[in-house]
C-alpha cells in the first residue's frame, strides 16, 4: 500500500530524480553514522582523524555540504572501512550483471612488486667501479 | 482502508487518516500541507523528497541513527518518549506503539520554529498516544 508520499513521488519524473538523490544520500550518512556508533567515535574524533574541522565533519553529514567521493573515501578510511559501491537495475529480478561483478571494491589489493619481463635493470651492465 | 506504509520491518502509520468518500490517492494530511506553509515553495520537493527516504529508512532498518534525521522528543504519559522523523524544519512526530507491535504512529507534522519543542505539538502527540494506544 503507498501512502501520500509515495504518490508525491510518482507523479513527475523530476519527483522520482529528487527521491533517488535524497535515497543516496540518507543511505550513505546512515551507514556512516552506524558505523561511528559502532567504532564508538563522535563527530569530533571523526574530524581529527580527517584532519578537519568538526563544523566541517557536521556539514557534510548533515547534507549541508556536498560530500564529493574524495570525502567519503576519507571518511571510510579515518573509520578504517572498505566502500564498496553496488548498482541493481530497478524494477528487474536479476541482477545487473552476474553476482560479484558489480560489486566493486575500493580497497585496494596489497601491493605486489614484481618487475616486469620487459624491464631493463642498466646498472647491472655497469662497470664495477674501480 | 488505513494509509500506512509497510516496510520490513515497520509499519509507518497515520494517525491522519483519509474521511469517508475521499480517495486516498488524493488525499494529504492536513498537518503536513499545513506545515509545509512555512517552506519557501522552491524547497517543498526537497522536503517531500527527504521526508519519504527517512519515513522509508525507518521502516525498513527500524531506526534512523543521524541527528540530522531523528531526534528524540518529549515524554508519553507511559513515560516512554516519542520522537521526530527530521527533514530540515520539517518534523513527523511519532512514537512506537506498546498495542500494534511493529508499528510506529506517526501522530502529525509540524514544523519547527525554534529550537525547543512546542508545547502544542507535544499535547498533540499525547492526545493521538491516548487514542491509539488507550482507546
Amino acid at each position: 500500500m503507498t501512502d501520500f508520499l509515495e504518490h508525491w513521488a510518482n507523479q513527475s519524473e523530476a519527483n522520482a530524480k529528487l527521491v533517488a538523490q535524497e535515497r543516496l544520500m540518507t543511505e550513505v550518512t546512515e551507514t556512516i553514522w552506524k558505523a561511528m556508533e559502532t567504532a564508538g567515535i563522535n563527530k569530533a574524533d571523526l574530524a581529527n582523524g580527517m584532519g578537519v574541522t568538526k563544523g566541517h565533519v557536521s556539514q557534510v553529514l548533515s547534507g549541508s555540504r556536498n560530500m564529493t567521493l574524495r570525502t567519503l573515501a576519507d571518511i571510510c578510511f579515518a573509520l578504517d572501512l572498505t566502500p564498496k559501491f553496488r548498482v541493481e537495475m530497478q524494477r528487474c529480478d536479476q541482477p545487473w550483471e552476474s553476482p560479484g561483478q558489480n560489486v566493486v571494491a575500493f580497497k585496494p589489493p596489497p601491493l605486489r612488486y614484481a618487475p616486469p619481463g620487459n624491464f631493463s635493470m642498466p646498472e647491472k651492465d655497469w662497470p664495477a667501479a674501480a | 482502508m488505513t494509509r500506512e506504509y509497510r516496510g520490513t520491518r515497520l509499519t509507518i502509520r497515520y494517525c491522519e487518516q483519509p474521511p469517508e468518500g475521499v480517495e486516498p490517492d488524493d488525499w494529504i494530511p492536513p498537518s503536513w500541507q499545513k506545515a509545509l506553509q512555512h517552506i519557501p515553495a522552491p524547497k517543498h520537493p526537497s522536503c517531500w523528497a527527504k521526508m519519504l527516504v527517512r519515513r522509508e529508512r525507518l521502516a525498513n532498518e527500524g531506526q534512523l541513527r543521524s541527528p540530522d534525521h531523528w531526534n528524540t522528543e518529549g515524554t508519553l504519559p507511559d513515560g516512554k518518549h516519542f520522537y521526530a522523523i527530521k527533514a530540515d524544519r520539517l518534523r513527523a512526530y511519532g512514537w512506537f506503539s506498546g498495542r500494534h507491535k511493529r508499528v510506529f504512529y506517526i501522530s502529525h507534522f509540524a514544523c519547527k520554529k525554534g529550537q525547543k519543542l512546542a508545547q502544542e505539538d507535544t499535547n498533540q502527540v499525547i492526545k493521538n498516544w491516548r487514542l491509539i494506544e488507550e482507546g
